[in-house]
């Protein structure tokens, strides 16, 4: 019977048992594109998870602050330099940034601190003579510590180091010299050995004084090189480098640490309230934005480009001790939320950013799903099949896939519109203009969700309606509309989460800019007509500061936010769906 | 007097009118039919429905025109009131002697520019300076420039002035501010009169026959064909706003040298760009370079798009498990759902750092290049095209894959052998689409592609920086101060338009694959 | 039931070419399939007839592991093709497909050309080893099917081109362009006219000589027509199986009986 199978060529007779070597062939073949898919997925899986980690890992680090709690006395030798009484128009005089920031704030921390038990001096000094310690242990000056406790202060060894380095370095300059006679270069190893043995370090002194006998025996370049095997030169003047900084850390450096943020709130309470001047107040000031990247351990300080930029060891020996000490905690940015955007990231929020969004998906939300259930309703239930009607549904299939920049180009182009009309720039930034752009770009996407969520009507419930008598207004109105509803709110909803992340368009129609106000007037009032800001576009702008704390912290948190928001909606676009959603 | 009659007022009358007439016209229907509810044409309620459409309708629909047009007839009326001989803007012998006459108009244009709007802003002042109570009407009749520090005066009421005043522009200010005034209560004047005329002519319509129903159903049925023309208007819009500025920019410009040009230099971002003729700086405003960077980006997109959203789209529809599917999608979901900008900073602040860790400073200078944005389009890109291809491919019909496995083919043989040849034009289709948006795309270029103002010739370093099309037209609009007439500005039109008409391009095109692809299996 | 010829045709073989025994078919809950004993012998054309939603295609589509396809499917019992458990875990189901061919209710040739739709499966398969027995093959395949004058000038064209009756051929041709030994038809000819439906079934006969075939067909006319064997599927059940000329004139089954003289369908 194997051969009645004819047709092709006879196939002997095989058991399904037995995997055939053609089949496995395949097989192996196939499993190539199962494995290209899991790969693909994999991949863009693990894109998903960086991107969130890049997010979250350093937006949510931002969205708390360290802040100094510190005793602020309003000195009157700053409110009053003049004596006498005090009053309100003077303490105005006062310089923000010399008066208040690096002078009352910037005293009152340095009390703070010293109340707290820190040797602000103490601590600075300890960090420059640990470094020093280490630069001469490093090239086996052991016993450095000693010899700086020796000399007192830490300038004084800087001094000694200093005069020890050059001693040295006048041995090279002769040892290199080809004028120069034995005697001369013995003298000056011989000098050199005895500074060392002055500073301290007798080993030191002894191997630099076995130098003076290389080159009475050997010669001169044989006693610059062993000489040159030594680096106690480099070392000593690393020392005195490193000793000679405590002293430069002044008031400056002090107040460099804090950011001042509320000293106009500062001033203007004292000038409303004369009576404060002279007396203390705890107040909480927010720390460089610099030094919170250090304390969150976004920067770790230990080489050049871990150290927080314009800040160096000594700060960062202070804030751990205050840490220590409790001046400074880490609270949660409430204020990021209602701030208003800033450069200086220590103040920066996004407070109009949150209610410009919020008013300009109330605009798309009231336009776009007045203006897009009404065409769907009159494509779905009432438009006749013709070319005009082709040509609408032509229009918002495309304007669907026009690119969003276009949109921002007729907003703009409304805009010069509107000035050359007479309107001047009036509604240049505000949410209604935002609002109206966006509407117009989410009209098609609300359209097409609304006309699938009327065609799954199905059409018997119209004949019934119509059977009845309804008419066709009412039919659509009072029972087509009404089953359709869910999908049409669920659609609406993905519509403006869509919106909502929108930022070229925004930009075009300037959205971008700095707001004056903190907050908006309410809707009703006003509010639609005040510059404004959103939040991807706030996002735009926090990266595009010149500080990269800002760009890469702040801007995050922003992200995080809007991400939060999306989520919401469409949690909520879910929700809505599972529980309304009707199968016919 | 005048105090009632500006817009809001109207506009609130004419709500409590209509929400009245409302009632009446219910209780007047109700009346008509003489207690036989029957007898009535249409329900009470549709005739009070009638009547409140009838007021509120006509009215606020002038109010609206009204407000965008006064706007426009007082323009127009204040360019009558200057005439080319006031003081203000006659030339100096000199430059009438040193000028040619081209010159001159120029001159002159500008001038007389900057005197109307001179005029408007003092115009406003000096109304906002009468609303706050600091000087009657008879006072500000009296005023002469020459005698007050106006602008002074005007300023310390908090009004904004930006000119020096001379008396010429005080008359027209307040000749502007007459004929403002008188506009701003007319609109409002004639619109209350349509509101009480619909209101009290609809009142009187009713009657038991009255077809109330048939008149409110035809309104709203007029309201649904204009809400659905909006599509329309705003292709009509977009194409108005974008075509005329780009047509005066290839007349004064050049089409060919525009198209053709291999040079970006706008002048407003030049220093030391060479002099032209009549003493500006000549932009150089070659399409080539832009449409260069934004196709070498969209291409590396692709690259990086098509194949991932392809093999996970066959992964997700042909052999992953439901639970595979349950997860991976609402992770694709995500990834669709992130706003372009948050990619953007992505690029900028991981991805780009990233890729110049790994090719070295020297091959990326900058850690802004083409593969920096088209590497994070693309995965932006990754799932849209899988859901467009996860769309085709199951559409092609079960009964195809039956067949194949019932033949001993493999479910890999299944795919490659009949799935993906059949939905091949559906697929064509889905990346021609991707190709518009990478195209259309603005954030992740802006942030991560490079912000050089000028540009020469083509970039062909996939590490390098480029300049696209949509950044240069944010750059230029989001700058402030460029005056609409400059010659950059309008060339940023022309981008537009172009970049409108390749998305539209490819948009028709892949909706035609797509509808011939469907029609194939329906 | 004038048009019920029954032509008086032998059984081939009495060789059994396919047995099940206690096959359960089970659709998530619903149990579709209960119980069923069936022997199909070769080079014979066994129909099974029943009500719709008797379970006659499910069944079929068991007989070469086409429900694998189908999530929720899960198929219990025995069923042997020459004696080799179908269902054992050593089993490739793509050799046993290739060795039990199927063609569907509804005529589906892929979007390629009349050749190619011939050609795929001897190609995946690696029947012909060069283009001359590819072209042979589908030239006889072609011809078994009846089809081969029709399309012989156009194998370029589209299969999809074609009408209902040669696109259901030229599946035919199709399935056996593989040398099945069993050829599965899931009603074959409920998408296709009058006309066509004779093609089809004068094509089924011919079939005969070389291949076991178990037709599915709700048509008892066309079981009577076409068949040697005949299966009653009711509810589920394998009600009754016997020679085609025993079961339309000498039903032992009330069942059957009420189906075939049409008071249950």
């Amino acid at each position: 019977m194997t051969d009645m199978t004819a047709g092709g060529p006879a196939a002997p007779k095989s058991s399904l048992f037995v995997q055939s070597d053609n089949v496995r062939r395949r097989r192996q073949r196939g499993a190539a594109l199962r494995y290209l898919g899991m790969a693909a997925i994999t991949l863009v899986l693990f894109f998903l998870g960086v991107l969130l980690f890049s997010i979250f890992s350093r937006g949510l680090p931002a969205l708390f602050q360290y802040q100094a709690e510190i005793e602020l006395y309003y000195d009157p030798a700053i409110l009053n330099a003049d004596g006498g009484a005090v009053t309100a128009e003077e303490v105005n005089d006062v310089s923000l940034r010399s008066g208040f920031e690096q002078g009352l704030f910037t005293v009152s921390l340095r009390n703070t601190i010293e109340d707290a038990g820190i040797d602000i001096e103490g601590t600075v000094a300890g960090v420059w003579i640990d470094r020093a310690v280490g630069a001469l242990d490093a090239a086996g000056l052991s016993g450095g510590a000693e010899a700086i406790a020796a000399t007192g202060a830490p300038g004084d060894a800087a001094q000694v180091f200093g005069q020890t380095g050059n001693a040295l370095r006048t041995a090279r300059t002769v040892l290199a010299d080809e004028a120069a006679t034995t005697e001369d270069a013995v003298a000056a190893i011989t000098a050199a050995a005895e500074a060392l043995d002055a500073a301290g370090f007798a080993r030191a002194a002894d191997t630099v004084g076995v130098v003076a006998d290389i080159a009475t025996e050997e010669g001169l370049p044989e006693a610059a090189e062993a000489l040159a095997e030594s680096n106690y030169e480099q070392a000593l003047f690393d020392a005195a480098t490193a000793l000679r900084q405590p002293a430069q850390f002044d008031d400056g450096e002090l107040s460099a640490i804090i950011y001042a943020a509320n000293r106009r709130d500062v001033r203007d309470r004292v000038a409303a309230n004369l009576d404060l001047v002279g007396e203390t107040d705890r107040v909480g000031v927010p720390i460089a934005i610099s030094m919170t990247r250090y304390l969150s351990g976004e920067l770790t300080g230990e080489s050049q480009a871990q150290m927080p930029p314009g800040f160096n060891e000594s700060h960062l020996a202070l804030v751990d001790r205050m840490v220590e000490a409790g001046i400074i905690e880490r609270n949660f940015r409430w204020s990021f939320f209602t701030n208003v955007y800033s450069q200086s990231g220590e103040v920066a929020g996004i407070g109009p950013a949150l209610m410009g969004s919020a008013y300009m998906m109330l605009v798309v939300l009231v336009f776009s799903l007045i203006f897009g259930v009404a065409a769907s309703i009159y494509l779905e239930e009432f438009a006749p099949k013709n070319r005009f009607t082709d040509f609408i549904e032509i229009n918002i299939a495309n304007l669907a896939a026009v690119p969003s920049i276009v949109f921002g180009i007729l907003g703009a182009a409304i805009l010069f519109g509107l000035t050359s009309l007479g309107f001047g720039n009036s509604i240049r930034g505000t949410a209604l203009l935002g609002g109206i752009v966006l509407s117009l770009m989410t009209l098609p996407t609300i359209v097409i969700a609304t006309r699938a969520a009327l065609k799954a009507v199905p059409p018997s419930i119209r004949d019934a309606a119509l059977g009845v008598g309804a008419s066709k207004v009412q039919t659509a109105f009072h029972h087509t509309l009404p089953l359709a509803a869910p999908g049409i709110l669920t659609g609406t909803i993905i519509g403006i989460a869509q919106a909502l992340g929108e930022t070229a368009p925004l930009l075009l129609i300037g959205l971008s800019v700095s707001t004056g106000a903190d907050i908006l007037s309410s809707p009703f009032t006003g509010g639609l007509l005040e510059q404004a800001q959103s939040m991807p576009t706030v996002v735009y702008l926090f990266a595009q500061n010149e500080d990269a704390p800002v760009r890469e912290g702040l801007a995050q948190s922003a992200i995080i936010v809007m991400l939060l928001l999306l989520f919401a909606l469409n949690i909520l676009a879910i929700t809505l769906r599972r529980r309304f959603e009707r199968r016919w | 007097m005048s105090a009632i009659f500006n817009v809001p007022t109207v506009l609130l009358i004419v709500t409590v009118l209509a929400v009245a007439g409302y009632f009446l016209g219910r209780s007047r229907a109700i009346a008509a039919s003489g207690g036989d509810r029957r007898s009535l044409h249409s329900l009470p309620k549709q005739h009070g429905w009638h009547v409140a459409l009838a007021t509120f309708i006509p009215s606020v629909l002038l109010l609206l025109v009204w407000v965008f047009l006064s706007g426009l007839v007082s323009n127009i009326y204040v360019g009558s009131l200057v005439s080319d001989d006031l003081p203000d803007l006659r030339l100096t012998a000199e430059q009438r002697e040193t000028l040619t006459e081209e010159e001159q108009a120029i001159r002159l244009d500008s001038s007389r520019r900057l005197f109307i709007s001179g005029a408007q802003t003092l115009a406003t002042a000096i109304e906002g300076y009468v609303r706050n109570g600091s000087a009657t009407e008879a006072q500000v009749e009296a005023w002469r420039a020459d005698l007050a520090p106006l602008r002074e005066r005007l300023r310390a009421d908090g009004q904004v002035v930006s000119t020096t005043v001379s008396q010429g522009m005080l008359n027209v200010a307040r000749d502007l501010r007459t004929f403002r005034n008188r506009m701003a209560v007319a609109g409002p004047l004639i619109a209350l009169g349509l509101a009480v005329g619909g209101f009290a002519l609809s009142l009187m319509a009713i009657n038991r026959d009255f077809r109330a129903r048939i008149s409110v159903e035809r309104w709203i049925r007029g309201f649904l064909v204009f809400a659905s023309t909006m599509a329309i208007l705003t292709t009509v819009a977009i194409l108005a706003s974008i075509t005329l500025p780009s047509l005066t920019f290839f007349r004064e410009y050049g089409f060919f040298n525009f198209l053709f040009g291999l040079e970006w230099a706008p002048a407003g971002d030049t220093v030391g760009a060479p002099e032209g003729p009549n003493g500006e700086y000549e932009s150089a405003l070659g399409f080539l370079p832009l449409i260069w960077g934004t196709l070498y980006i969209a291409f590396v997109a692709l690259l990086v798009a098509v194949p991932l959203g392809l093999f996970a789209a066959i992964y997700l529809s042909e052999f992953a498990s439901p639970r595979v599917r349950s997860l991976v999608k609402p992770a694709l979901e995500i990834l669709a759902g992130v706003p372009t900008i948050v990619y953007g900073i992505f690029a900028l602040v991981t991805i780009g750092p990233f890729l110049q860790a790994v090719v070295g400073s020297t091959i990326m200078p900058n850690t802004v290049s083409v593969m920096t944005a088209g590497v994070v389009m693309g995965m932006m890109l990754v799932p849209f095209v899988s859901s467009l291809s996860d769309d085709v491919i199951n559409a092609v019909p079960q009964a195809m894959r039956d067949g194949s496995l019932g033949l001993g083919a493999t479910p890999s043989e299944t795919v490659t052998k009949v799935i993906l040849p059949a939905a091949l034009p559906g697929i064509v289709g889905a990346i021609v689409l991707a190709a518009s948006r990478a195209i259309g795309e603005t954030m992740i270029v802006v942030l991560a592609a490079g912000a050089l103002s000028n540009v020469t010739g083509l970039e062909a370093n996939p590490f390098g920086a480029v300049v696209t099309v949509t950044t240069r037209i944010v750059a230029v609009l989001t700058g402030e101060g460029s005056g609409f007439d400059s010659i950059d500005v309008l060339a940023i039109f022309a981008l537009a338009f172009t970049l409108f008409f390749i998305t539209l391009g490819l948009n028709l095109l892949a909706q035609r694959i797509v509808a011939k692809y469907r029609e194939q299996y329906e | 039931m004038n048009d019920m010829q029954l032509t008086e045709r032998t059984v081939g073989s009495t060789e059994i070419k396919i047995s099940a025994r206690g096959c359960q078919v089970y659709y998530g809950s619903t149990h579709a399939i209960k119980d069923v004993d069936v022997d199909i012998n070769d080079k014979t054309v066994t129909a099974f007839i029943g009500p719709s939603g008797c379970g006659k295609s499910t069944f079929l589509r068991c007989l070469n592991r086409m429900n694998d396809t189908i999530d929720v499917a899960r198929v219990e019992g025995d069923i042997r093709l020459d004696g080799e458990d179908i269902y054992d875990p050593k089993v490739d189901v793509v050799q046993l497909r290739a060795k039990v061919g199927m063609v569907f209710q509804k005529p589906n040739p892929f979007p390629k050309s009349i050749y190619d739709n011939v050609a795929y499966g001897p190609r995946i398969h690696g029947l012909a080893s060069n283009k001359a027995e590819l072209d042979g093959i589908v030239e006889s395949s072609l011809k078994r099917a009846a089809i081969w004058n029709e399309v012989k000038d156009r194998l370029d064209a589209p299969g999809t081109g074609l009408s209902g009756g040669q696109q259901q051929r030229l599946c035919i041709a199709r399935a056996v362009a593989t040398s099945p030994e069993v050829l599965l038809m899931d009603e074959p000819c409920s998408a296709l006219d009058p006309i066509a439906t004779a093609q089809v079934e004068e094509l089924i006969d011919e079939l005969r000589e070389n291949f076991s075939v178990v037709i599915v067909t709700h048509s008892m006319q066309q079981a009577a027509r076409v068949s040697q064997k005949t299966a009653f599927f009711h509810l589920g059940n394998l009600v009754e199986f016997g020679d085609t000329g025993q079961i339309f004139t000498n039903p032992k089954d009330p069942r059957t009986e009420s189906y075939i003289t049409g008071r249950i369908g």
